[in-house]
C-alpha cells in the first residue's frame, strides 16, 4: 500500500534539488506550480542545510496546464539571465509539467541562442524513481556539463563525491575527511559535488589529482572524469578504525603514496584502548542487538564497525531508497541477509518489535517509530528534529569513531537497567 | 536585451479592481506563496479526532507531513493526524480510486477516526480524479465521516483557498440544532490561547458561552453541536464562507470582527456582537477605544513623515496599511495575495488618506530587494531578510504577535511594536553615530 503514517520515500525531482540547492551560484528555475518551490525551500532547514542556489519558480496556471502553453518558462529562462546573469540556469521540471509532457529539453535547445547562460535540464519531475536517482543525475550532469578542462593541475588535491545535503552528518564529516587527507597525506580539498561548494569551484573539479566518491550515487561522475581528464578515484567511505585504516591503505594504493605512518599509529593505538573499553563494558550484558537504517553506501562501510569492532549485534539493517541494479558496490553476505531494501513503515514496526533491539544507528522516522528502544543514535535522514551545527561531531573516521564510541558508552551509563532487564 | 526591475510593471491602489490588477514583478518568483496544500496543513492539524489524508506526489505529501509533525511538536492543540497517500506514475495513468479505497477502509478500521478529510492536490486534479465519486462509494462502509478538500495551486495564488475550503468542509459535520441563548462559536480563530483575547474576556465577563473555537479549539463532537450557538464570530475572513453556509443552513447569524486596525471597524463589531446577543458593552468599548486612541495621538509624531512597506502579516494587507496611513505613514508599496472582503474599502481609504501607493504580489522577495534603494521606506512591515534590511537602514516590523489578538489590542498591540522597533532603531543609530565620531 501506498498509504504512509510517516514520510513516504523522497522522490528525484527532491533529490535534484537538494543536489543544486547546496551549490553557492546555482541558478534553479522549477517550471511548476509556486507551492512546491516553497515547500522544498523550507524542506532544506530539516536537512539542516541552507539553500546557497538562487532558486526560483515560474508558478503554473490553467492555461499553461491546459493549452500546454511554456512560454512562461520561456520568459522566465530569459528574465533571469539578464537580470542575473548566471554561468549556467539548471532547469527543473515538476511533476506537473512532466504529467503534460513539457519538453523541457527541447525548450532549453530552442532558447539556448538567445541566452548567454548554459541552459541544464532536469527532467525527473518526480515519478521517475527516489531521491537517489536525483542526486545521482546531478552529479553526472555536473560532471559531464559544468566541469571544464584543467589549465593546470592542482598539485595534492582531491575532491569528493557524494557528499550531498541529503546525508545526515555531511558538514562534520567533510571536516573530518579534509583532516585525514591532510594528516594521512598532506592533501588538500579542491571541491566537493555537492555539499558546501560553488559553480566555480565545480568547473574547476578537473584540477584536483583524485576523487573520492563516498556514495554509489557519484560513481557515473567519478567515471566520467576519469575517462576525460585521468582523474582515479576510490570509492567508499571511512567508519570505525579499521575501516578508516583500510580506507587509507585504498588511497595508498589507488595513488601509489604513502601515508604518514606515525598519525594512523598514533590512531590505532587510541582504537585498541577505546575498542577495550567498550567490550568491556558491553561484555555483562547477555546481548546488545541493534538495527541500522540509512542509505546503501553508509551501511555498507558503517557495518564493519558496529557489527565486529564494537561487537554490537546487528540484527536488520534497513537501505531507505531503492537499489539501481549495478549502480553500488556489492555488500558482504553477512551483511546482505539482515538488509531490508526500501522497506515498508509497517515491516519496520514488525522487524522492532520482534527483535526488540537494545540500540538503534537509524533515521529520524525509524527513531520516532522505536520510541521505546533505549538506545538510539541517529546516523541517516529523514530528519524531523535535530539540529546540527557543531560541525565536529563527525561520524566517519578516527574522530568519527571515537564519537560513535563516546555516544555509545554514554547511552550504555545512562541504560544500565533497561539493558539488564530487557523493556 | 536587457531587464530591469521596475515599479512600472506594477499598478497602484487606485488602479486595483480585480485581483488581476495585481501584478507581479517580476516573471521568476522566489521564494513563490504557499499552495492550498498547506493551508489544510495550517488549518486540519487543530480538529481533535479527525485524519487529513493527503493524496499527492512523494513531495507533497513529504513536506506537508514533515510540517505537521513540526508543528504538532511545537503548538498546544495541535495534533499530527496527518497520512500520506503517495501517488505513483501508475495511478497518473490509471487513477487510483481503488487504491484509496483501500485505504480509507485501512483507515478507518486502523486509527478508528472519526471523520476523515481526504485532502486532493495538483496532480490529482490534473489527472481528475473524482474523489467525490469515492465518498460516495465508500461512506456506507466506513464509520468515519469523509470529507473532500481540493488544493490545486494552479487556479488560486495563495494557500489561502486551503484553509477557506477546509473550514467549509467542516459543515459536513455539523447537525441541526436547537439554539442557545448567550452562546457563540468563534469562526476562523488559528491560534492558541483565544480565552486571554479581550473579545473573549469581555465576552466571558457578561456571561456569553463559548460554543465551539473552529479551528484552534473543537473536535468531531464539538463542531457537530456548532449550530447550537445563538451567534457566530467570524474573527478572520477565510472563515466568512462558513459563516455564510451556516446561515444558509442552520440560520445561525454571524458577525464579522476580523484582526482589525482600525479603531472605527473594532467598534462597529463589538457593537453588533452586543446587540445580537443582547448585552452591554458600552463602558468597555469606552474605555479601550479610549485607551487606543490615547495611544494613537501619542504615536503619530514618532511615526509622522516615515514611510512603509507592507510585506506580510496575518493580518489584512490593505486594512493593516489603511491604519498606517491614519498615523501619519506613507506606504510606498503594499504586497498583496490577493483581493479579499471588503479591500475596496481599505483601498478607498488609503487614496482618501492623500496616497497610492504601488501594490506587488506577496511571496517574490528577489526582485522587490532591487528596488528599495528607489524606494526608500523607513520601515518594512512582516517577514524579509533582517540583514538586507538592515543594510539598507530599513526597520523591520513583524506583528506576527498581533494576530493573536482580538479587538482593541490589535492595534494597541501594533502600536506598541511600532514604537519599540522605531526606538530601538533610533537607539541603534545613535550608537552608531558615536561610535563613527569616537
Amino acid at each position: 500500500m501506498q498509504l504512509h503514517k510517516y514520510l513516504p520515500l523522497a522522490s528525484d525531482r527532491m533529490g535534484t534539488l537538494w543536489a543544486l540547492a547546496s551549490i553557492k551560484d546555482a541558478c534553479i528555475i522549477e517550471y511548476g506550480p509556486a507551492g512546491t518551490t516553497h515547500y522544498g525551500i523550507e524542506g532544506f532547514m530539516q536537512l539542516n542545510s541552507e539553500l546557497r542556489a538562487s532558486l526560483y519558480t515560474t508558478h503554473m496556471d490553467e492555461n499553461n496546464i491546459v493549452m500546454g502553453d511554456s512560454d512562461r518558462l520561456v520568459e522566465t529562462i530569459k528574465e533571469v539571465d539578464a537580470v542575473y546573469n548566471p554561468p549556467y540556469i539548471f532547469v527543473v521540471a515538476s511533476s506537473i509539467s512532466s504529467i503534460i509532457g513539457t519538453d523541457l529539453e527541447c525548450i532549453c535547445e530552442d532558447i539556448q541562442g538567445e541566452v548567454s547562460a548554459k541552459l541544464i535540464a532536469f527532467t525527473g519531475g518526480g515519478f521517475r524513481g527516489d531521491y537517489t536517482l536525483g542526486i545521482r543525475e546531478v552529479m553526472t550532469a555536473l560532471a559531464k556539463k559544468v566541469v571544464k578542462p584543467p589549465v593546470t593541475k592542482l598539485s595534492k588535491s582531491f575532491n569528493i563525491i557524494g557528499s550531498n545535503v541529503d546525508c545526515y552528518n555531511f558538514s562534520a564529516d567533510l571536516k573530518e575527511l579534509v583532516g585525514i587527507m591532510q594528516e594521512a597525506f598532506g592533501y588538500s580539498l579542491n571541491t566537493v559535488f555537492t555539499a558546501n561548494t560553488s559553480i566555480k569551484e565545480i568547473e574547476e573539479a578537473a584540477r584536483a589529482e583524485f576523487n573520492i566518491v563516498l556514495r554509489g550515487e557519484g560513481v557515473e561522475a567519478a567515471k566520467y572524469l576519469k575517462d576525460n581528464y585521468g582523474m582515479e578515484y576510490i570509492e567508499g567511505a571511512p567508519y570505525g578504525f579499521n575501516g578508516t585504516l583500510n580506507w587509507i591503505k585504498g588511497i595508498e594504493k589507488t595513488l601509489n603514496v604513502k601515508s604518514n605512518q606515525i598519525y594512523t599509529s598514533k590512531q590505532m593505538e587510541k582504537a585498541r584502548r577505546l575498542i577495550m573499553r567498550v567490550k568491556h563494558t558491553t561484555f555483562t550484558y547477555k546481548s546488545f542487538n541493534a538495527i541500522l537504517s540509512g542509505n546503501y553506501d553508509m551501511l555498507v562501510d558503517i557495518y564493519p564497525f558496529i557489527a565486529s569492532e564494537l561487537s554490537i549485534n546487528v540484527v536488520n539493517a534497513f537501505v531507505n531508497h531503492g537499489i539501481k541494479e549495478g549502480a553500488y558496490r556489492a555488500m558482504s553476505e553477512e551483511l546482505s541477509l539482515k538488509t531490508l531494501i526500501n522497506a515498508s513503515e509497517i515491516k519496520k514496526e514488525e522487524q522492532l518489535s520482534h527483535i526488540k533491539p537494545d540500540i538503534i544507528f537509524a533515521d529520524g522516522v525509524l527513531l520516532e517509530i522505536a520510541e521505546a528502544v533505549p538506545m538510539k543514535l541517529q546516523v541517516s535522514n529523514p530528519n524531523l528534529h535535530n539540529i546540527q551545527i557543531y560541525e565536529y561531531t563527525p561520524y566517519m573516521g578516527f574522530n568519527g569513531a571515537t564519537y560513535i564510541i563516546e555516544v555509545l558508552l554514554n547511552q550504555i551509563n545512562l541504560n544500565k537497567k533497561k539493558l539488564k532487564s530487557g523493556y | 536585451m536587457s531587464y530591469k526591475y521596475s515599479l512600472d510593471k506594477l499598478n497602484r491602489v487606485s488602479q486595483i479592481e480585480t485581483a488581476k490588477d495585481i501584478k507581479q514583478l517580476s516573471k521568476a518568483q522566489f521564494p513563490g506563496t504557499h499552495c492550498p496544500l498547506f493551508g489544510v496543513a495550517l488549518t486540519s492539524g487543530y480538529i481533535k479526532d479527525l485524519y487529513t489524508l493527503v493524496v499527492g506526489t512523494d513531495e507533497c505529501t513529504y513536506y506537508t507531513k514533515t510540517f505537521a509533525m513540526e508543528r504538532s511538536s511545537g503548538e498546544t492543540g495541535m495534533e499530527d493526524n496527518f497520512l500520506s497517500f503517495a501517488i505513483n506514475q501508475d495511478d497518473v495513468v490509471f487513477g487510483c480510486q481503488e487504491k484509496l479505497e483501500e485505504a480509507i477502509l485501512y483507515i478507518d478500521k486502523k486509527y478508528k477516526p472519526k471523520a476523515i478529510l481526504l485532502v486532493t492536490t495538483c496532480v490529482l486534479e490534473v489527472i481528475g480524479e473524482d474523489f467525490e465519486a469515492i465518498v460516495y462509494s465508500i461512506q456506507d462502509q466506513v464509520e468515519a465521516k469523509l470529507l473532500v478538500v481540493h488544493t490545486e495551486h494552479f487556479k488560486c495564488n495563495s494557500h489561502i483557498p486551503g484553509i477557506e475550503r477546509t473550514l467549509e468542509a467542516l459543515i459536513g459535520l455539523m447537525e441541526k440544532q436547537e439554539p442557545i441563548d448567550g452562546t457563540i462559536n468563534i469562526l476562523g480563530h488559528r491560534y492558541s490561547d483565544i480565552e486571554e483575547t479581550e473579545l473573549m474576556r469581555l465576552l466571558k465577563k457578561k456571561g456569553i458561552n463559548t460554543n465551539v473555537v473552529l479551528p484552534s479549539s473543537c473536535g468531531i463532537e464539538t463542531i457537530k453541536q456548532a449550530p447550537s450557538a445563538q451567534l457566530n464570530i467570524v474573527t478572520d475572513f477565510t472563515a466568512l464562507s462558513l459563516a455564510e453556509k451556516m446561515k444558509n443552513r442552520f440560520g445561525t447569524e454571524y458577525v464579522y470582527l476580523d484582526k482589525y486596525l482600525s479603531i472605527e471597524r473594532i467598534e462597529k463589531g463589538y457593537r453588533e456582537i452586543a446587540e445580537s446577543l443582547g448585552i452591554d458593552l458600552n463602558l468597555e468599548i469606552a474605555e479601550l477605544k479610549s485607551e487606543a486612541l490615547v495611544l494613537m495621538e501619542g504615536i503619530r509624531p514618532q511615526l509622522e513623515g516615515k514611510s512603509f512597506i507592507y510585506g506580510n502579516t496575518p493580518m489584512l494587507a490593505f486594512e493593516l496599511s489603511s491604519f498606517l496611513c491614519q498615523l501619519g505613514l506613507e506606504p510606498k508599496l503594499i504586497q498583496a495575495r490577493d483581493l479579499y472582503t471588503n479591500d475596496d474599502t481599505y483601498m478607498r481609504e488609503i487614496v482618501d488618506a492623500g496616497f497610492d501607493p504601488h501594490v506587488s504580489r506577496i511571496a517574490n522577495i528577489a526582485p522587490l530587494q532591487q528596488l528599495y534603494s528607489e524606494l526608500k521606506p523607513n520601515i518594512y512591515i512582516g517577514h524579509e531578510n533582517p540583514r538586507s534590511l538592515m543594510e539598507k537602514g530599513i526597520t523591520q516590523v513583524v506583528l506576527d504577535m498581533a494576530a493573536k489578538k482580538l479587538g482593541f489590542e490589535v492595534p494597541i498591540t501594533v502600536m506598541k511594536m511600532l514604537s519599540r522597533a522605531i526606538n530601538i532603531n533610533h537607539s541603534d543609530q545613535r550608537k552608531e553615530s558615536h561610535h563613527a565620531a569616537s
